[in-house]
């Protein structure tokens, strides 16, 4: 290990979209502190759509259920784009629908580091 | 085996087939039948001397040469003269009856012993070698044609019990005598010249030999059927004690001299010697007491002793043989009579036994009702059947008063119905027995009808069914609860018989495919097209895996009903076999589809719960850095942190309970407002509004909201001055429309006046309860939010969107005051 030749940590864009403020705005604080630019965060499938329309993203944090409204159009998206994703839920895997059973998946609570290493190894 | 036809020894030299014309059947078609039986016969007969044995059949020559021949020579001692005919001659007697009691296997042997018999017999006496054969050719010839007439009539089970057999015996004598007595004429005619004429010659052959016959044959047949049949030692001691008796009376008539008493009294004295053993023994001994007294007779006739001998010869002879032959008649005709009457009396006494018996192990009493006198005869085990006193003859009125009053009547109605046309009937009743006994008895009778067509008699059999009704009832009871426990369970039923195909469904069956009862013949197709699509292939392949595994298998799939509807069920089979080989595949189908849904809700309420825990604990977690970031002692964040945890802990009680009864906006701020403890509770604070019902989404971010407000006016605002004034009210705003349709917010007004100023300023008030009104509320809920903060009043609206709350539909101006 060694400090000489480490790459240059490149600012990373993520998308949040997390209907609860309370954690929105934690995780937000959060990826900000480790060098990360948010996009968001965002609490509707509406919001996340434009952003997502509107911006450059490297990765992003799915909270599945938003206000009643399953994330899976988000996805859809995001994947035309290629970005990367986790989900983050308070869920069971299980209850996430067999198409979109390859995004990996996270319970809450969960630390930043966690998912930053889940999306971007 | 005592097989002899006429033609086992008509094929034989002897064989004159015009004979048999007129002795047997006459005609041609009969001739040739004969012919054809004859001849199995006799390969059955050259079967049974080949057993016999070659020293056998040699010794029972040797003994019947023997035996034919003593007679002889005791019959030609008997020569009547002055034509030298003998008057009795029993050797005709010895060998027919060896023939008749010993069967086809003992013809040649016979026939050899006879032949040679009579032949040496005759050579000794005073007959040249011409007579002799011819006699001894009409002898043997004589003794197989009996033989062979008594086999052809009567086959192999002739037997001196019958009284057809008798007379048969009889019959065969006279025509084999008869026939014989011919040759024996002519022999006398042409070899032993005689002047008697030849007609007289004939009658006195045919009147000893056939007298001969019948005397001594009965005896010889008797005994082999007492070798076959044993009788019992009772009558054997009994019939040889009484033919002793005839023996001495016998002997003592034909040594004791002349004299009309010395035979007479032996006579009248034998009659019921004879009778006795004609009533009491096999014929056999009847026989031999015959043959006993026919040798007394000609004894005594021959030398002229007793009753026949003062009179002239030929009389005596004539009067002996008349008597000879009436008192062999009566003793075998009487024995023979008595016998069948002995048989035909145990027969119906075993008959009665065996009925008797039948009736008692089938429970049925055999009856007969005399409708005149009303008496009624019943078998004897109907006493006990109908529970009455052996003694007591139940009389068919006594009967009916015991018939159970509610089949009493339509019994009755049953048998008075009886007409010359309907004559029989059938009829289950209940019986009561004397002891309270109730029985059930099934009874079949037929009537009988005099010429004016009324009812003489009723006969029948009276079946006690108690038990098989008992049984009947429990399996009908148990059939009917499974039915119905399978109907109340709404389980189906299949059956399929494995050999034929045949396949059965009960009636819930059809119902939980969809199916009318009976609209489709129960196959697996009609199954098939009832099971959703998307499981009839792994339906069917498992019902098949099973089939050729034989092991039970339990499968799941969704039925799709006509009308749309989907069901879920769930099916088990069994598959019954004998040694592999499938014999009956039975099954049931369940409609699992309320259980399933049952899960279902489940899985969503602990899915649920999970979900609501997890945020939680997320929620904590971001509520601990916010409040960390803005505290400035550890006392501080920890006074905090408790406070924000409390409200946090408060809403989710109200959430847990939010099922049973909707969340209110009133019940949210009156709880918010209660937990300030003394302060709500002093006039101060107004508050109420219409029922609003709010989205339990929006319940958690909502009630934050409030605590932060409510904590801020305790501590800095309208609450923390005595003078001041908190006001919560919320009211619908005016409608407007979204672009799709008509909406309206509710708009909830927060309002604090007579806020003292501390000496200070107002340093604490803002911070994170003005974040969650301006930003958190705005971002969760997507309401719109201002918070101006006077002087000393603070006015805060929170508008929420129709998304947050559900509008009372009920009544939407109803208002609730949260006091």
């Amino acid at each position: 290990m060694t400090l000489i030749g480490e790459p240059a940590v490149t600012t990373r864009r993520v998308l949040v979209v997390e209907d609860n403020f309370n954690i929105a705005v934690a995780l937000t604080r959060l990826l900000k502190v480790r060098g990360n630019e948010v996009v968001g965060p965002t609490s509707t499938v509406i919001g996340a759509l434009s952003l997502i329309a509107s911006h450059q993203i490297d990765g992003a944090i799915l909270d599945i259920n938003l206000r009643g409204e399953m994330a899976y159009p988000v996805v859809d998206a995001l994947r035309e784009k290629g970005v990367r994703i986790v989900f983050m839920t308070g869920y069971d895997q299980k209850s996430i629908r067999a198409a979109y059973g390859d995004v990996p998946c996270l319970q809450k609570p969960v630390t930043v580091d966690h998912l930053l290493q889940t999306l971007f190894g | 085996m005592r097989v002899l036809r006429l033609g086992d020894w008509g094929r034989g030299s002897a064989w004159r087939p015009g004979f048999v014309g007129h002795a047997g059947h006459g005609g041609g078609v009969a001739l040739t039948q004969m012919l054809q039986r004859f001849q199995f016969r006799s390969m059955r007969a050259a079967r049974d001397a080949v057993a016999l044995g070659w020293a056998g059949l040699l010794g029972l020559a040797v003994l019947v040469h023997a035996a034919y021949f003593l007679s002889a020579r005791l019959s030609l001692q008997l020569l009547i003269r002055p034509d030298g005919v003998a008057a009795f001659w029993p050797a005709a007697g010895v060998a027919a009856g060896t023939l008749v009691a010993l069967g086809p296997r003992a013809r040649w042997p016979v026939a050899a012993g006879a032949f040679t018999a009579t032949f040496v017999a005759n050579i000794k006496g005073d007959r040249d070698f011409w007579s002799s054969v011819i006699f001894a050719l009409c002898n043997t010839g004589e003794a197989l044609l009996v033989a062979g007439l008594i086999d052809y009539r009567f086959g192999p089970r002739f037997n001196l019990d019958r009284l057809s057999h008798v007379l048969g015996l009889l019959a065969a004598a006279v025509v084999a005598t008869a026939v014989s007595g011919i040759g024996g004429t002519l022999g006398y005619v042409l070899f032993h010249a005689s002047g008697t004429p030849a007609l007289t010659i004939w009658e006195h052959w045919f009147a000893s030999d056939a007298l001969g016959i019948v005397a001594v044959a009965p005896v010889l047949i008797g005994i082999a059927a007492l070798w076959r049949d044993p009788p019992a030692r009772a009558e054997f001691v009994e019939g040889l004690a009484a033919l002793s008796l005839l023996t001495v009376l016998g002997a003592f008539g034909i040594l004791s001299g002349r004299g009309p008493w010395t035979t007479v009294v032996p006579m009248a004295l034998s009659f019921p010697l004879l009778l006795w053993l004609a009533a009491r023994c096999p014929p056999a001994f009847a026989a031999a007491a015959s043959c006993i007294a026919a040798i007394a007779i000609v004894w005594t006739t021959t030398y002229g002793i007793g009753f026949f001998g003062g009179l002239p010869a030929k009389e005596r002879i004539a009067g002996a043989q008349a008597g000879l032959l009436s008192v062999l008649l009566c003793a075998l005709v009487l024995a023979a009579l008595f016998a069948e009457r002995r048989r035909q009396a145990a027969a119906l006494a075993k008959s009665e036994a065996r009925l008797q018996e039948a009736l008692t192990v089938g429970s049925a009493i055999a009856f007969e009702w005399e409708c005149e006198t009303g008496t009624v005869r019943r078998s004897s085990n109907a006493a006990q059947i109908l529970g009455f006193d052996s003694d007591h003859d139940l009389t068919a009125a006594e009967f009916l008063r015991h018939v159970h009053p509610d089949d009493r009547e339509r019994y009755m109605a049953t048998i008075y119905d009886v007409s010359p046309e309907q004559p029989s009937y059938t009829e289950v009743f209940r019986f009561l027995c004397p002891g309270g006994r109730e029985v059930w008895l099934e009874e079949t009778a037929k009537a009988e009808f005099d010429a004016k067509g009324r009812r003489t008699r009723l006969t029948g059999l009276t079946f006690d069914v108690t038990e098989a009704r008992r049984v009947d009832e429990i399996l009908r009871c148990s059939e009917e609860r499974l039915r119905l426990a399978l109907q109340a369970g709404g389980i189906a039923t299949w059956e399929r018989n494995d050999h034929t195909g045949f396949l059965v469904w009960n009636e819930q069956y059809f119902r939980l495919l969809g199916y009318k009862v009976g609209e489709v013949n129960p196959s697996r197709a009609a199954w098939l097209a009832r099971v959703h699509p998307e499981d009839r292939e792994a339906a069917n392949q498992k019902t098949a895996t099973g089939e050729r595994s034989l092991q039970d298998y339990v499968s799941e799939f969704r039925i799709v009903r006509p009308d749309g509807s989907v069901r879920w069920a769930r099916a088990c089979g069994r598959f019954l076999n004998k040694k592999g080989e499938p014999l009956r595949t039975i099954g049931v189908v369940e409609d699992i589809t309320e259980a399933r849904e049952q899960i279902e809700t489940q899985r969503v309420l602990v899915a649920e719960l999970q979900h609501r825990t997890r945020n939680l604990m997320a929620v904590v977690q971001s509520i601990a850095h916010q409040t960390l970031s803005t505290s400035i002692s550890l006392d501080d964040f920890e006074n905090r942190f408790n406070q924000r945890l409390e409200a946090l802990s408060r809403v989710q009680g109200l959430l847990s309970r939010a099922s049973d009864q909707p969340i209110t906006l009133a019940a949210l701020v009156a709880m918010e407002l209660e937990a300030l403890g003394s302060h709500a509770r002093n006039g101060r604070i107004q508050c109420g509004g219409p029922v609003v019902r709010l989205r339990k989404s929006a319940v958690e971010m909502l009630s934050l909201a409030l605590h932060e407000l409510a904590t801020n006016a305790i501590k800095y605002g309208a609450l923390a001055s005595k003078a001041g004034r908190l006001s919560v009210t919320w009211r619908f705003d005016r409608v407007r429309f979204n672009g799709i349709g008509k909406e309206r917010n509710v708009v909830l007004e927060w309002m604090e006046d007579g806020i003292a100023v501390p000496p200070g300023g107002r340093s604490g008030q803002g911070g994170y309860g003005r974040t969650l009104i301006e930003e958190a509320l705005p971002y969760s809920l997507s309401a719109e939010t201002s918070f101006d903060l006077g002087v000393n009043a603070l006015r805060c609206v929170i508008s929420l969107p129709p998304a947050v709350f559900n509008v009372a539909r009920e009544n939407v101006s109803e208002s609730e005051t949260a006091a």
